[in-house]
């Protein structure tokens, strides 16, 4: 069979398609709008913490989105995503204490070491079903923790990166500068969101909720289902590491706790808190967290209670992340008021 | 010609299909019948790749289908329907049809990121096909319908949709009428002898509702316990004391 030209009554039946192109387009007109607004903010606001907050929100929100990717759009629980967040903080922060060259190049340059490195535990993770996927990614994710705590000449061992890392301007952008890497962290969070989302939204995207849904029906629609599990790990991993190399930039150095097991829970945490069926759910999980963390750290030495409590709150009492409430409520009201 | 030729699959000490040759031409419609147990679907499932056969094997012109994974075999032409629809609820029908389109859509992620000109004219080509197949199944006008809206009836058009966008040249269809009312039936029994008609495709229907495959395929295969133990045109295969004992004697009100 070459083609299904449905003949004669084709015509007159197709329906409207709308095409999908103005979604993108205005997709990419909202991510330049939250650019501009992002940075006009220190014209009006002058205060250094709100900066290094949405800076931070920049590295964790993109770990915490590319997360989503895993977990919500493909259905793997991923209970290591944190390892490529170290990885890309420690491949960043040493390429430029040891080899001194131009950040775009280290940039680019532990993009490519993450990408090796997802492909080959990848490459064993994603055949493993559900928990086993879950347990393996965590086992990884303490081998580069080790690693980085054992291999003191090169990681510096529990103390991490000091020294700080090296940031020379190029074309201008001195990150070393507090306004000029805010800026960048900005651009690099929004450029990194509209890809995601254009991963999410193309046809490979839909490929992924199928394989979520069902991957045995998946194969059966001619879906490698583990060529595509393996590319969105690598492809999350990638963004990831992004997060990792902006936290790197902003606290000048790297430390063993940007690979231990407890990153990966907080974007699990992050994901639950803000909902995984949204696109956007984690990046509010993520203000919402770092929100919660500076405030609560402030008051208390006990943290860890008042998050768990927050937590058993978002699981047990609403059953979903905040972004999924609000989008169902707004659903809601929209159709009582449309009677 | 799909053919299968000596197959036989145990599962421990039971033989769900024991030592069953057949051929399926292009162009043929039939319907493969028997009481529950008695190896359609392993018989199925051994065809589109999801099981290895014990012995025997399942041959598609020149390519033997069962040493190959449940995907290639998908793009060797062979599609599956399955009794109940999985389609992601949460997209339009358009979007759940556009995951079938690898053949359409054969580029690399960075040239998707990128928007790149050919990505842009194999999506335009990719739309009209999934328009083409919408009008085919008469839900054009669903198209942009979320699926988790549309009743059951319209969610098995959008999955056998889903198997026309692969370019196959035979379909396997698990009991495709369940739970369909009479207006649904009619139609796909019209689609299908359609698609037999100008794509010259095979077609292999499992179902227990006998009026529907009698009236519509040209042949009846009947399985019993692993065994074959009828095949030919429907009014002789329903004359045979043999597939009247095992299977529309117990099941004469199905």
């Amino acid at each position: 069979m070459t083609e299904l030209q449905a003949g004669q009554g084709a015509q007159s039946l197709k329906a409207p398609r709308v095409d999908a192109r103005p979604q993108r387009y205005r997709d990419v007109l909202i991510a330049l709008a939250a650019f501009v607004v992002l940075a006009l903010l220190p014209a009006f606001f002058g205060s250094k913490q709100l900066l290094d907050f949405i800076i931070r929100c920049a590295a964790y929100g993109l770990f915490a989105t590319s997360l989503n990717l895993l977990v919500g759009y493909t259905g793997l629980i991923s209970f290591g995503h944190g390892m490529f967040f170290g990885l890309g903080a420690y491949g960043f922060g040493l390429m430029m204490q040891k080899t001194g060259v131009p950040i775009p190049v280290a940039f680019v340059a532990t993009l490519v070491i993450t990408f090796v490195v997802a492909a080959v535990i990848g490459a064993i993770c994603v055949r493993l079903k559900e928990i086993y996927f879950a347990f393996v990614t965590l086992a990884f994710q303490m081998l580069i923790h080790s690693t980085i705590l054992s291999w003191q000449s090169l990681t510096g061992g529990d103390q991490g990166l000091r020294g700080g890392i090296p940031r020379p301007a190029f074309l201008g952008v001195d990150l070393s500068n507090h306004l000029h890497l805010y800026i960048t962290s900005c651009a690099l969070l929004v450029i990194g969101l509209l890809l995601m989302r254009q991963i999410a939204q193309s046809p490979f995207g839909y490929t992924l909720r199928m394989i979520r849904d069902n991957a045995t029906r998946a194969s059966f629609i001619g879906i490698d289902v583990w060529r595509a599990k393996l590319t969105i790990f690598v492809l999350a991993a990638l963004f990831a590491s992004t997060g990792g190399m902006i936290m790197a930039l902003f606290v000048s150095g790297a430390y063993p706790e940007f690979a231990y097991w407890t990153i990966s829970g907080e974007g699990i945490f992050i994901n639950m808190l803000g909902g995984v069926t949204t696109f956007l759910g984690p990046m509010l999980g993520t203000m919402l967290f770092l929100i919660l963390n500076d405030t609560v750290t402030r008051l208390t030495e006990y943290h860890g209670i008042v998050l768990g409590i927050v937590i058993l709150f978002f699981a047990i009492g609403l059953r979903k992340g905040l972004m999924d409430f609000v989008v169902e409520r707004v659903a809601l009201r929209r159709r009582e008021a449309n009677g | 010609m799909l053919e299968i030729r000596n197959l036989s699959k145990s599962f421990g000490g039971v033989k769900a299909t024991d030592n069953v040759s057949l051929d399926f031409a292009d162009g043929s419609l039939t319907a493969v019948i028997g009481p529950n147990g008695a190896g359609k679907s392993t018989l199925l499932n051994c065809i589109s790749g999801i099981t290895r056969p014990t012995r025997g094997r399942v041959r598609l012109d020149d390519t033997t289908l069962s040493a190959l994974s449940a995907s290639s075999v998908a793009h060797q032409g062979v599609g599956r329907v399955f009794q109940h629809p999985e389609l992601v609820t949460e997209l339009s029908v358009h979007d759940n049809l556009l995951v079938a389109c690898h053949r359409a859509l054969d580029y690399g992620l960075i040239g998707e990121l990128l928007r790149l000109p050919n990505v842009r004219q194999q999506e335009r080509a990719a739309a009209d096909k999934v328009a083409d197949v919408l009008a085919r199944l008469g839900i054009a006008d669903s198209a942009d319908k979320r699926v988790g809206s549309l009743p059951y009836g319209h969610r098995k058009l959008i999955d056998l949709g889903r198997a026309l966008l692969m370019d196959i040249r035979f379909l396997l269809l698990d009991e495709p009428i369940a739970g369909l009312n009479d207006v649904e039936v009619a139609r796909l029994g019209e689609i299908l002898l359609s698609l037999r008609r100008e794509f010259g495709l095979g077609i292999l229907i499992v179902e227990h509702n006998m009026p529907f495959v009698s009236r519509l395929c040209d042949r009846l295969v009947v399985l019993d316990l692993g065994q074959l133990i009828a095949n030919g045109p429907p009014a002789d295969v329903l004359a045979d004391a043999k597939v009247m004992a095992s299977y529309l004697g117990e099941a004469a009100d199905a």
